[in-house]
């Protein structure tokens, strides 16, 4: 019986080792081939991707105003940020805190999270294994607190931050992370760790090379703080005019991911950590900027897989429109004029070339040093007097005044309502039993100064009179004059393709019935036809409605080089009625009539000023805003709260008060700019130049058969009369434009490096 | 007859071959397997350590056929409570979260080795050895276990040391115990019927257990079925009805997760093919890609550089210990030679069937060594004093006037009670024992 039992334990032995032989066989002989292949790709690390280098933004010239430059970044270990970023601030701040292990403010997520990392770190042998698992929490803490003292302490050479605005930072990418995570966990079902758990993050940017060396010095000793190389984005010196137009870069959000117009490329996607365009230049020509990370494999020893491995594409560079010099020089004379109206918040200023309606110069004053940005945000985003973030010369609309009406007397030619030879009488008010409406705007009161007399088109244009326009503007109607400001682009998005840019407003019957719930009538006509009212328009928009003044010919205008051209088209009005309003504008500046004759004249061999003067009503805009509240004893008080709109007030005060309730209908306007009264009159306006330079010949006389190279618009914020203040800026604009592009006003003529170095290569 | 200790019997040679066999083998494995990414780091040095633990195990070898198997036998008992009283600290240890100053520090979270200085040992190894002995010294002149009640008591006295490998916990060395338990019980002669009802009864509960054991320890299950591509998109496409085999999540990450060893050790041996890939070459065998390669998966490591041919040969090796070792134990005329032979047979057999069946993916991955192979000096000095116990029982036999033991006739009509079958004599009279 023994030796039969022995003889079936040794049927089941031979069944079990078939059973193996079997499956050997199976792996070994017949799927040989499959299982080779797979060892070999095993050994192939996941691919990690190269990141690239933005392209730079050139000027017209080919000087570099901003690109990528080398770098490092102090980056830490996700997992120890987010420990960090669970540690409350209570028990971040006080020292004692970081001993009272296991105390009743601790949350169990964040005490676990510290075990888990405690033990990991003992495993990896950085605490002695005798050390008991409390033990090793206690040592973490200590190490986690002196390396956020420690990196606090080397962002005094940066910028100086506290140990708090940096764990702020650190709780800021954990949040930002745990967002993205929760986006990915809905799409795949379940909740996982996300590849960026796995990474580290920069939590200080920008070291030099001898930072950089310190910085690896000081935080050898912790092993989840790297120091590596990297990119960060630098402007060229002296930026401050061109820090509006450039625009800036700011970090990848979840709304950036969820829109990424890369979704598609793998390799061009937004990655939690990556910068992108968020305004200006930077912002619009992102797609051209970005590049395509590379990718590189390595196998388990580190040798790179040349097959699934590619460098990364950097992005391509811009080249804009604009010639900095210009920018610069036109900047600092606009900074000047404005600086010497006390009321004037700003201004702005815009030069186009007319044949290609190329921007030249797109500036705003006041502007800021982009390079500095970090450290004086703080202080401009209070100054809600001056607005330095605001890009005027796109981004503000304000009616066009005087220098609409050109092209209300077109419209009136194309319609045939007058003629270049009718004449109209102008005795200083429309109506003669209205006293203080609808007045010419050289009657002062109810004096009659001056009145214009029987004007036909040029003269009207000459002494910009009012009457004329209103009676125009009355027999053509809303719609008349809506059409014609359409045929000239005002209502539609001037070209630039900026993001902060304003559309302005072309105020058609059925704009008015829709926005502001009237009826277009006979005195809306009246007071749209001196460009007043809800017209708007954009400094930019200024611009090259004087371009299709000078050219006959609308056409959208570009800031980046070498785009498509947009599409042009011609205006339909006839040589001789273009020549009576081509008179007009030269009139104001060289008829001694002219409104601005008195301060914009132009005296050159080869190029005549012409323009046109505009003053828009303009109103005052808060700077303040009053909240009362009541603190927690019921007593009441008021907080002055610097804001430009009542909703971001509110929004401060709850930011810096949030225990304290207020009654929103309370909050009063405490503050205006400008404060004072103006020194020119009851209201307010805005000061207006648009103008072209026009080619003389030989004998001086104006050639009007020759086309006019440039045209340009300059806006001074309050400036009061617009021949007054913007007319010897306009004539200083016009001997700059000499000055830079030579007399022939040759705009690719190479300008001369101003401030900055060219460069060839990177 | 009694022979010296080194005049070894033809099935001794046998095994005495087969293991010379396997442990080249295993020396030349961790020889080229580097446990770090330095390459060179610590393969040559782990394979001295390896030769140094070789020459203990062959001394204590030699030492045990030089003393005989029955004078070990005499000392069976106070042995396996020795082995059991070793493992009390890690139970301490495993409760209490302590490690006796690093006596007992765990190693991935288990609880299983004794740190004794310069000395690491794994009691639950040499329990097993311990164990076969005391059952063997327990069986050897009974027959209560021929009645279900009196087959219970082997049974609870094997629950002591299982409960207590279960705690550390060692799921996989607390379960081998009982196949050895059953294949000696089945060799002495327990009826049959018995230990089908008993593993019947033992499948019938697996469900309770499936809910007891821990999440990794079911996920190392789930794993093996897991490999099934079909099986994952059913459970990632209706996870609701899959519940008790996985989670829409481990079917996802199954090759990054619970599957990975698996994969790898899959790909290792498949990679092999015929020939293999050569010493010390092929993929696996230059990165740390699959771990415990040099001990707990050697086998993958085999398989990869030697291809089928080794892996034969290591098959081979294998069953020539388990041929011999029931050889010897149909040879032997003593009881206790019998069923320590055979229990030895069953241990190494089946360690060595479960481990390679693991690494090809036909069973559940769990913490088990292959047997004079792995890395690892408690797993070689047993199997190397178990190996030498086997040799003792063929060089020792003793003259047995009374008839073969455990020889039960069948069970025929008219026979109502197990009689012994022809000439048995209660060996406690047998002369021959007593004068060993």
């Amino acid at each position: 019986m023994f030796e039969r039992r022995l003889r079936i334990l040794l049927v089941f032995v031979g069944l079990g080792a078939a059973a193996l032989v079997l499956r050997l066989a199976q792996l070994q002989l017949v799927h040989a081939d499959y299982y080779r292949a797979r060892a070999s790709s095993s050994l192939i690390l996941t691919p990690s991707q190269i990141p690239f280098v933005r392209g730079r933004i050139l000027d017209r010239t080919g000087l570099v105003l901003v690109r990528d430059e080398a770098c490092w970044d102090i980056a830490i270990d996700y997992e120890v940020l987010a420990v960090v970023s669970q540690d409350g601030s209570e028990s971040g701040n006080d020292p004692r805190a970081l001993h009272n292990l296991g105390s009743a403010a601790e949350t169990t997520a964040e005490a676990e999270s510290f075990l888990r990392l405690a033990r990991r770190l003992k495993r990896a042998g950085r605490y002695p294994p005798e050390t008991s698992d409390a033990g090793c929490v206690e040592l973490l803490r200590e190490e986690l607190a002196s390396t956020w003292a420690e990196l606090a302490r080397f962002s005094a050479r940066l910028s100086p931050e506290s140990v708090d605005e940096l764990r702020e930072r650190g709780a800021a990418i954990h949040g930002r992370i745990m967002h993205i995570r929760r986006a990915v966990a809905k799409r795949r079902g379940f909740d996982a760790p996300i590849a960026e758990e796995m990474e580290t993050h920069t939590i200080l940017g920008g070291l030099d090379a001898d930072a950089q060396i310190d910085a690896r010095v000081r935080f050898a000793r912790f092993p989840w703080i790297h120091v590596r190389p990297s990119w960060h984005r630098r402007f060229s010196e002296d930026i401050t005019p061109l820090t509006h137009v450039l625009g800036r870069i700011g970090r990848v959000t979840a709304d950036d991911v969820r829109e990424d117009p890369f979704g598609e490329d793998p390799f061009a996607t937004y990655r939690a950590n990556e910068w992108l365009g968020v305004s200006g230049v930077e912002w619009a020509a992102e797609a051209t900027l970005r590049g395509r990370r590379g990718q590189i494999t390595r196998d388990r020893d580190g040798h790179v897989i040349a097959a699934q491995s590619f460098p990364a594409l950097d992005g391509d560079d811009v080249t804009l429109t604009i010639h900095a010099e210009l920018q610069r020089r036109l900047y600092d004379l606009l900074g000047e004029s404005v600086r010497m109206i006390p009321e004037s918040a700003g201004g702005a200023l815009v030069v186009l070339h007319v044949p290609s309606r190329e921007v030249l110069a797109l500036v705003s004053f006041p502007s800021y040093d982009a390079n500095r940005f970090a450290e004086i945000h703080a202080t401009l985003a209070d100054d809600t007097e001056r607005l330095p973030f605001w890009f005027r010369a796109v981004a503000s609309r304000y009616p066009p005044g005087s220098t609409i009406k050109p092209l209300v007397c077109l419209a009136g030619l194309m319609n045939g309502r007058i003629s270049t030879t009718s004449r109209e009488h102008c005795s200083g008010r429309l109506f003669d039993d209205v006293a203080d409406r609808w007045r010419c705007w050289q009657v002062d009161g109810t004096s009659i100064r001056k009145a214009h007399g029987d004007v036909d088109v040029v003269e009207a244009l000459t002494g910009s009179c009012n009457v004329f326009m209103y009676r125009l503007g009355e027999a053509l109607g809303v719609d008349s004059l809506c059409s014609a400001f359409d045929m000239a682009g005002i209502g539609r998005a001037s070209g630039l393709g900026l993001r902060e840019e304003v559309v302005g407003i072309n105020p058609t019957p059925s704009w008015l019935m829709e926005n502001k719930n009237a009826r277009a009538t006979p005195g809306t006509a009246r007071l749209f036809a001196i460009g007043q009212g809800e017209l708007a328009m954009t400094p930019v928009q200024v611009a090259n409605l004087l371009s299709t003044y000078a050219s006959g010919r609308f056409r959208p205008v570009s800031l980046i080089r070498n785009v498509t051209p947009t599409p042009e088209w011609t205006l339909p009005v006839t040589s001789a009625q273009w020549q009576a309003v081509r008179r007009g504008i030269y009139g104001v500046v060289n008829d001694p009539n002219g409104t601005a004759y008195k301060y914009a004249r132009f005296d050159h061999p080869r190029w005549a000023l012409c323009g046109k003067t505009g003053s828009a009503t303009a109103h005052p805009w808060p700077t303040a805003y009053r909240i009362p509240f009541a603190d927690e004893n019921g007593e009441s008080h008021e907080a002055i709260v610097r804001a430009g709109s009542q909703s971001s007030a509110m929004e401060r005060f709850r930011r810096d008060h949030p225990a304290v309730t207020f009654d929103p209908g309370a909050v009063v306007v405490a503050a205006r700019w400008p404060d004072t009264p103006s020194q020119h009159g009851e209201e307010h306006s805005h000061a207006w130049f648009g103008g072209f330079l026009q080619p003389r010949d030989s004998s001086g006389m104006v050639d009007w058969s020759r086309p006019a190279p440039i045209a340009f618009a300059v806006l001074v914020e309050f400036g009061g009369s617009g021949g007054r203040t913007s007319g010897p800026l306009a004539r200083d604009v016009a001997a700059t434009l000499v000055d830079v592009f030579g007399a022939d006003l040759n705009v690719d003529a190479g300008g001369v490096a101003w401030g900055i170095s060219r460069e060839v290569d990177r | 007859m009694k022979r010296s200790a080194h005049q070894l019997t033809e099935p001794g040679w046998a095994i005495f071959g087969a293991v010379c066999v396997l442990v080249l083998i295993g020396l030349v494995c961790i020889y080229v397997t580097d446990t770090h990414y330095v390459r060179g780091h610590d393969g040559p040095a782990n394979a001295g350590k390896q030769f140094l633990r070789v020459l203990l195990s062959f001394l204590a070898g030699y030492l045990i056929l030089k003393v005989g198997y029955q004078s070990v036998a005499r000392y069976a008992y106070p042995l396996f409570f020795v082995t059991l009283v070793l493992l009390v600290p890690l139970l301490f240890a495993r409760i209490l979260h302590t490690s006796f100053g690093g006596l007992t520090a765990p190693r991935n979270g288990a609880y299983r080795w004794l740190h004794f200085p310069g000395f690491p040992l794994q009691p639950s190894e040499v329990l097993k050895v311990a164990y076969v002995i005391a059952l063997a010294w327990y069986l050897r002149y009974r027959q209560n276990y021929r009645t279900f009640a009196g087959l219970m008591v082997p049974f609870l006295i094997s629950l002591l040391p299982i409960g207590m490998i279960l705690l550390q916990p060692d799921l996989s060395t607390a379960l081998i115990v009982v196949p050895i338990l059953l294949t000696m019980l089945f060799s002495a002669g327990a009826r049959a019927r018995h230990l089908l009802i008993i593993v019947l009864l033992g499948v019938a509960l697996l469900p309770l257990a499936w809910g007891q054991i821990r999440g990794y320890q079911r996920a190392r299950v789930t794993a093996v079925l897991l490999q099934s591509p079909n099986l994952r998109r059913a459970v990632i496409e209706r996870p609701e009805r899959f519940r008790q085999i996985a989670t829409k999540r481990q079917a996802i990450e199954w090759e990054a997760g619970a599957g990975f060893q698996l994969v790898h050790s899959k790909n290792a041996i498949g990679s092999g093919g015929f020939f293999g890939q050569g010493w010390g070459d092929g993929v696996y065998t230059q990165s740390t890609l699959l771990p415990d390669r040099h001990n707990d998966f050697v086998f993958s490591l085999i398989g990869h550089q030697w291809g089928f041919i080794g892996s034969l040969v290591t098959l081979v090796a294998f069953a020539v210990i388990v041929v011999s070792g029931l050889r010897i134990a149909s040879a032997t005329p003593d009881p206790f030679g019998r069923l320590l032979a055979v229990g030895i047979a069953a241990m190494i057999g089946i360690q060595s069937m479960v481990n390679v069946g693991m690494t090809v993916g036909m069973l559940p991955i769990t913490g088990m060594t292959l047997p004079f192979v792995s890395y690892g000096g408690s797993s070689l000095l047993s199997h190397f004093v178990a190996a030498a116990l086997l040799i003792s029982v063929s060089q020792n036999r003793p003259y047995l006037l009374a008839g073969k033991p455990f020889e039960y006739a069948r069970r025929e009509k008219g026979h109502p009670v197990d009689t012994p079958g022809f000439g048995f004599d209660p060996p406690e009279r047998s002369p021959a024992l007593r004068g060993v």
